[in-house]
């Protein structure tokens, strides 16, 4: 809106006739009561909460966020995404919100919203329960895994977002079952699968077949402005994952804004540790690890536009 | 008795002057030429023409307008018009965008060579800032008559 008021990319672009349109002296000009805006992003990894969603490889995003006079907004985006981090999945993620937003800019500023995301194509097989036999041969017990389900990654948000000056926070409820397919089979049988020590993987089984709705999630930024066109974020976030605290993680982040040439340029470093990193590998093909969690620097090359 | 409320008012006068001296100042703070973020336009916010009270806002200069050959600009647009200075800024009124060829409710604060210049709808929730920073002098390009 205003960043491209005197925009010299749009100003090419504008005819002459822009001038005449300019409101007249003496009359009340008609004043808009709806804004879309909008970008096209390209990055070098796309990450949430500090988590690779991309499998630590590059990836497109468009988002398109509108807001009425009155109060109300909404948002829609979609991305790219790796297979490797969510299994079975279609490469792209959608999400869609709306809420509403009240407030002094200069002071306390708040919104209420539900949000929502889509992973298509993205679901798990896992067991909910592990049961015990005895093996007739050694008379050992051996875990049965039993009660296998299919799940998905989709999830709902409640949304609380505050602001006051330079910060801004935002404060999610997990309305859905689970959160991104954070469930017994997915937490446990993940520990079960990869530590060394069964133990870890076995309590959590017996913990019971449990869904993380009611996971909380707190995001934090801090906006430095260092002149018109340059700002300094910083970001601390947590997430307390309802029945399944070995998800536990926090993330942070430095980001450098730039804008110039007309494009909004995002140099970051960023990170996530989490409570049992084993909930942070993702295998390629070939069954080589990696960590989505491990810190970073990500590029981001954003267009945005107006209409 | 007399000599003493005389006294008073000279007082509350007294104590009321530096108030209204700052009042002025902080109105006429905004007043100037404004250099962009992005450094291609320059704003000149002065009283308006028809309006003394209100404050009004013209593209004086645009970076397209100086390029050879010049492309179309927007030198001599109005993008400004703020009716009422309260709590430090400017407000009740509309900007301009000639991009979107959209008007917004606005609010302009300015404090020295800083000027920040916020459109929104409805409620300035709703909205977003431009930077601006003071310059003295209005670069080449905008055809003289259009200043």
């Amino acid at each position: 809106m205003l960043k491209t008021t005197l925009c010299a990319a749009a100003l090419a672009l504008l005819p002459l006739a822009a001038a005449a349109e300019s409101p007249p002296a003496d009359k009340e000009p008609v004043i808009t009561d709806y804004s879309i805006d909008g970008h096209l992003k390209l990055l070098t990894d796309r990450r949430t909460r500090g988590i690779s969603e991309t499998f630590r490889r590059p990836a497109a995003e468009f988002h398109l966020e509108a807001a009425h006079a009155s109060g109300l907004v909404g948002l829609v985006e979609a991305a790219t995404l790796s297979d490797k981090v969510y299994a079975n999945s279609s490469g792209y993620t959608a999400l869609a919100a709306g809420g509403y937003r009240w407030g002094n800019h200069e002071g306390w500023h708040f919104g209420l919203g539900l949000a929502h995301e889509w992973f298509p194509g993205a679901h798990f097989e896992a067991p909910t329960t592990i049961d015990f036999a005895i093996d007739p041969d050694s008379g050992q017990p051996f875990p049965v895994p039993g009660g296998v389900r299919d799940f998905k990654f989709d999830t709902s948000y409640a949304v609380v977002e505050f602001a006051y000056g330079a910060l801004e926070g935002r404060y999610l409820n997990v309305l859905s079952r689970d959160f991104r397919g954070a469930n017994t089979g997915s937490v446990c049988g993940t520990l079960l699968t990869l530590r060394a020590d069964p133990t870890g993987g076995l309590d959590c089984f017996a913990r019971g077949d449990h869904g993380s709705r009611g996971t909380h999630l707190v995001d934090l930024d801090y906006t430095l402005k260092i002149d018109g066109r340059t700002s300094l974020v910083l970001h601390g976030g947590y997430q307390k994952v309802r029945h399944f605290s070995e998800a536990d993680s926090w993330d942070w982040r430095v980001a450098l804004k730039h804008s110039r040439w007309g494009l909004d340029w995002t140099l970051e470093a960023l990170g996530a540790h989490m409570k049992a990193s084993e909930l942070g590998l993702a295998f390629d093909s070939a069954g080589r690890s990696k960590r989505m969690e491990a810190p970073g620097v990500v590029l981001t090359v954003a267009y945005p536009f107006s209409f | 008795m007399k000599r003493r409320t005389s006294t008073s008012v000279a007082a509350a006068l007294a104590l009321c002057l530096p108030t209204l001296t700052v009042l002025a100042d902080d109105t006429a703070a905004a007043q100037g030429l404004w250099l962009s973020a992005q450094k291609d336009g320059v704003v000149e916010l002065k009283p308006c023409v028809e309006e003394p009270s209100a404050l009004c806002g013209t593209v004086v200069w645009d970076k397209d307008a100086s390029v050879s050959p010049p492309k179309p600009g927007d030198c001599g647009l109005r993008i400004v018009k703020l009716k009422r200075f309260d709590d430090g800024a400017w407000r009740d009124g509309w900007i301009h965008d000639p991009r979107e060829k959209k008007n917004y409710k606005g609010m302009i604060r300015a404090k020295g060579n800083e000027m920040t210049m916020r459109a929104y709808i409805g409620i300035a929730v709703l909205g977003k800032s431009e930077d601006f920073t003071r310059v003295d002098s209005i670069p080449a390009g905008c055809p003289p008559a259009q200043k």
